[in-house]
């Protein structure tokens, strides 16, 4: 029951992030151009790669009155997903390299990589209090989908949604035309890059 | 910030002792013998797309609901700050193994130090 003259909110703290782990990269490369100690070469390649995602979502309700606020949680979603699969991805590269000497170069290197993760297996975790006051918790486990459409859904607005299901998500609300866009939710690590280092002959 | 310091020194000698030791390697060498081995390291900067994460803290942030709060500031909720997407910006060192197997054409093994980003 409400306590006169109290106040009563809810607080939604949102929580996410990604990490690409250290992947295997294979390319051969072709020696375009070559003059004195200057030469460009251009490569291509693929790579095998691995990330994590994680989102956090925190819902609070507070109360306060004359003798202060209280807060306390209604709602904790942790969720966090990596690759059941490893990606495959694609990338370009130019070069060029400065021969310092026959063994130490300097290069300059320019990359375009195409890649997407899509294979996300993870789970949920969500702590609630019910209306009696007991704290309690699900746990679900599944992959990692994506709705690409904006929806009605959970606060009673229209957004693009992530989810954890152990199979495609398929709501009596959604529309077919939402329906049937529904997909594995994805890691995009298309992007292009640029660095400078030192190349050494081994033997 | 003396932490940092005791790194950098660290790396350098590191890398020092490593370029030494692999000049120090020449007198093995055939000059004109293929397949030559290299090992290249680099320092790299780039921008990654991300993708699905940030559609929806995008379009999270910019749900109807709070667009409604923010523009008529109602009695009955506020909308405090936005969600930020996350960064695709990421800067890496790159390590690479090297096989020429003629003066056109060559391949390689490479990895990269691990990058992410949270807010």
């Amino acid at each position: 029951m409400r306590e006169p003259g109290a106040t009563t909110g809810i607080t939604y703290t949102i929580y996410s992030g990604y990490m690409n782990y250290s992947p295997l990269e294979f390319s051969v490369s072709y020696n375009l151009w070559e003059r004195k100690k200057i030469s460009l070469s251009l490569g291509v390649g693929t790579g095998i790669y691995r990330a994590t995602i994680s989102r956090h979502i925190y819902m609070d309700i507070y109360t306060s009155n004359e003798s202060g606020s209280k807060r306390s949680p209604i709602r904790r979603i942790l969720e966090s997903g990596r690759p059941y699969l490893p990606a495959l991805g694609g990338f370009g590269n130019v070069s060029v390299k400065y021969a310092v000497s026959s063994r130490l170069s300097f290069i300059a290197e320019a990359k375009a990589r195409y890649g997407k993760i899509s294979n996300f297996k993870g789970s949920e975790f969500s702590l609630y209090i019910d209306d009696n006051g007991n704290i309690g918790y699900n746990e679900y486990k599944g992959k990692l989908w994506f709705y690409p459409t904006n929806i009605d859904y959970w606060i009673g607005t229209s957004y693009s949604q992530l989810e954890i299901s152990p199979v495609k998500p398929d709501m009596v609300w959604l529309s077919e035309s939402i329906l049937e866009n529904i997909r594995k939710a994805n890691l995009n690590l298309t992007g292009l890059s640029f660095g400078i280092g030192l190349k050494i002959r081994l033997f | 910030m003396e932490k940092r310091g005791k790194h950098g020194i660290r790396f350098i000698i590191f890398w020092g002792c490593f370029l030494f030791l692999s000049q120090a390697l020449i007198g093995l060498r055939a000059e004109d013998k293929y397949p030559r081995y290299y090992f290249s390291f680099s320092y790299m900067q780039g921008k990654m797309a991300v993708g699905d994460l940030n559609t929806y803290l995008v379009t999270f942030n910019n749900n109807d609901l709070f667009k409604y709060i923010r523009e008529n500031n109602p009695t009955w909720g506020e909308v405090q700050g936005n969600i930020l997407p996350l960064s695709g910006k990421y800067a890496i060192w790159d390590i690479e193994l090297l096989m020429e197997i003629n003066p056109k054409i060559r391949i390689g093994f490479s990895t990269h130090s691990p990058q992410g980003k949270k807010n």
